[in-house]
């Protein structure tokens, strides 16, 4: 066998590129030589270590990480994707309208919120970001993953407008919070009142007053009279409980620490009559556990990275 | 409430902290500047980020990012009025005996010579050997990816591979290291 020959077999081999007849082969020239097994640890170790050879330089990977995060939270200024709009609308081209494209051409900012991130946009409106948020806007209409606050300054002749995946949301002056989530979109109205439209079927919407609360599950709109008090807390960073049952106030703790809060199954029963009513402004998780915990003669343990509240 | 970027993000950092430090040091044999690889890393993720955020969860990631980091450099390359084919003959100064007992503080003194030895073997891989050997050792691309990103055949791509390893193995040989390789062999 030729010098290159096994030395490919023995990449191939190494790379997990070989067929049956390769490796075959190549166990017949192992065993046929002593010689050749010390060969084949010879290139086996110059393989294994070039690998490494060329990764000799250590990158310091967090920092780099935190300026990456940096830049992606400043608004970048992108045009708008051409491409696509004259791939769907070659038609405009024909009628010669480019031109007039040029000149009213948007220019779409994408913002995505590492943290929780305070927006104004070019015309006055105010839009507060939850941390991982995602948020393009040209003009008066956004789009959105994620959650956030709007306080939209009032058009009526240009209502402000956000879509999401599957649906849209047109202020009719107002300030309101927007969860868009991949199993549906719910929207709080803060005050004033908001359009909520189906994406894939306009004629499905509703209009929502303030204190409103309204889920979009597939095409049903699910309403509740009052809207919970803590749905900005991720904003504000005010936790406000009024005689809440403590169902609630877990779930609120939980949404807004990020952090699981349950009640222990014997509890369950009696839960709905404790009733929590507290107002935390700023103050770590261990603070405000411990403050219920003396409202209510409740312990709590920590167990599988969840608080659980439970009876002493 | 859950947000639906945030388990995307979670895998934007993980594929992040992956592959950073390799990627910029597959980066770093093609610009040569340390800084400059960092750049160009870092762009080629916010673009990720923003662009093409649907790779994050594919298993072709690793292919994408090794063949746009390659790109990338050689676009600068170009850019900065090098010729990528002159900055890739194999006779650029290599690194000296001092740069690289910043890198290697760590290791044996053998073990140095060794490594030592073989950036210096690989960096004198003529170009197009050294690309494809790069991509196959440091990106693991299967050598149907490799074919693909080049737009060689993997005939090619096997040829190149069996004519790098035996150019290393002959210039180890000739630098004595073989002799260590064969004792360890024997007694090993």
């Amino acid at each position: 066998m030729q010098d290159t020959d096994y030395i490919k077999l023995v990449l191939k081999h190494l790379d997990l590129e070989a067929s049956p007849a390769e490796e075959n082969a190549l166990q017949n020239w192992l065993e046929a030589d002593q010689q050749h097994r010390l060969e084949y640890q010879a290139l086996e170790k110059i393989w294994r270590d070039s690998g490494k050879a060329l990764n000799v330089r250590s990158f310091n990977v967090e920092a780099a990480l935190d300026k990456v995060e940096h830049r992606l939270a400043q608004p970048s200024i992108r045009s708008f994707p051409w491409k696509r709009v004259f791939a769907a609308a070659s038609v405009l081209l024909i009628l010669g309208s480019a031109s007039w494209w040029s000149l009213t051409r948007p220019v779409t900012h994408s913002i995505t919120a590492t943290t929780t991130l305070r927006v104004a946009l070019p015309d006055g409106s105010i839009v507060n970001l939850r941390r991982g948020a995602v948020l393009s806007y040209s003009g008066r209409t956004a789009e959105l993953s994620g959650e956030a606050f709007f306080e939209p300054v009032h058009d009526p002749s240009h209502p402000f407008r956000i879509t999401t995946t599957n649906a849209i949301f047109e202020d009719i002056g107002t300030s309101f919070l927007i969860n868009s989530k991949p199993n549906g979109d719910e929207l709080t109205v803060v005050s004033g009142k908001v359009k909520f439209t189906e994406k894939a079927n306009p004629s499905n919407n509703l209009i929502l007053g303030s204190g409103h609360m309204a889920l979009l599950d597939g095409n049903k709109f699910v309403t509740s009279e009052t809207a919970a008090a803590n749905v900005t807390s991720w904003k504000t960073g005010i936790l406000d409980f009024q005689r809440q049952p403590l169902q609630e106030v877990a779930a609120d703790i939980s949404d807004f620490y990020q952090t699981p809060v349950t009640l222990s199954p014997d509890l369950l029963e009696k839960a709905g009559t404790i009733k929590v009513t507290a107002r935390f402004d700023h103050q770590p998780l261990k603070d405000v556990l411990e403050e219920i915990q003396l409202m209510t003669g409740l312990s709590t343990r920590h167990e599988k990275g969840s608080f659980v509240f439970s009876q002493k | 409430m859950i947000f639906p970027e945030t388990d995307l993000y979670r895998q934007f950092q993980l594929v992040f902290r992956t592959w950073y430090n390799l990627l910029c040091n597959y980066a770093f044999t093609f610009t040569k500047d340390a800084d400059i690889s960092e750049d160009l890393v870092q762009d080629l993720f916010i673009k990720i980020w923003e662009q093409r955020r649907g790779l994050l969860k594919e298993a072709s990631i690793r292919y994408y990012l090794f063949t746009a980091v390659r790109n990338n450099c050689i676009t600068w390359l170009r850019r900065e009025k090098l010729s990528a084919t002159v900055e890739l003959t194999g006779h650029e100064s290599i690194s000296t005996t001092t740069d690289y007992r910043d890198y290697h503080g760590g290791l044996m003194d053998e073990e140095k010579d060794e490594r030592l030895l073989l950036e210096q073997a690989i960096a004198r891989l003529p170009p197009k050997c050294k690309e494809i050997f790069l991509l196959s050792r440091f990106g693991k691309l299967s050598y149907k990816e490799i074919a693909t990103n080049l737009d060689i055949s993997p005939r090619t791509v096997e040829n190149q591979l069996g004519k790098a390893l035996k150019m290393l193995r002959a210039f180890l040989k000739e630098s004595g290291v073989c002799m260590t390789l064969a004792l360890i062999g024997i007694f090993g």
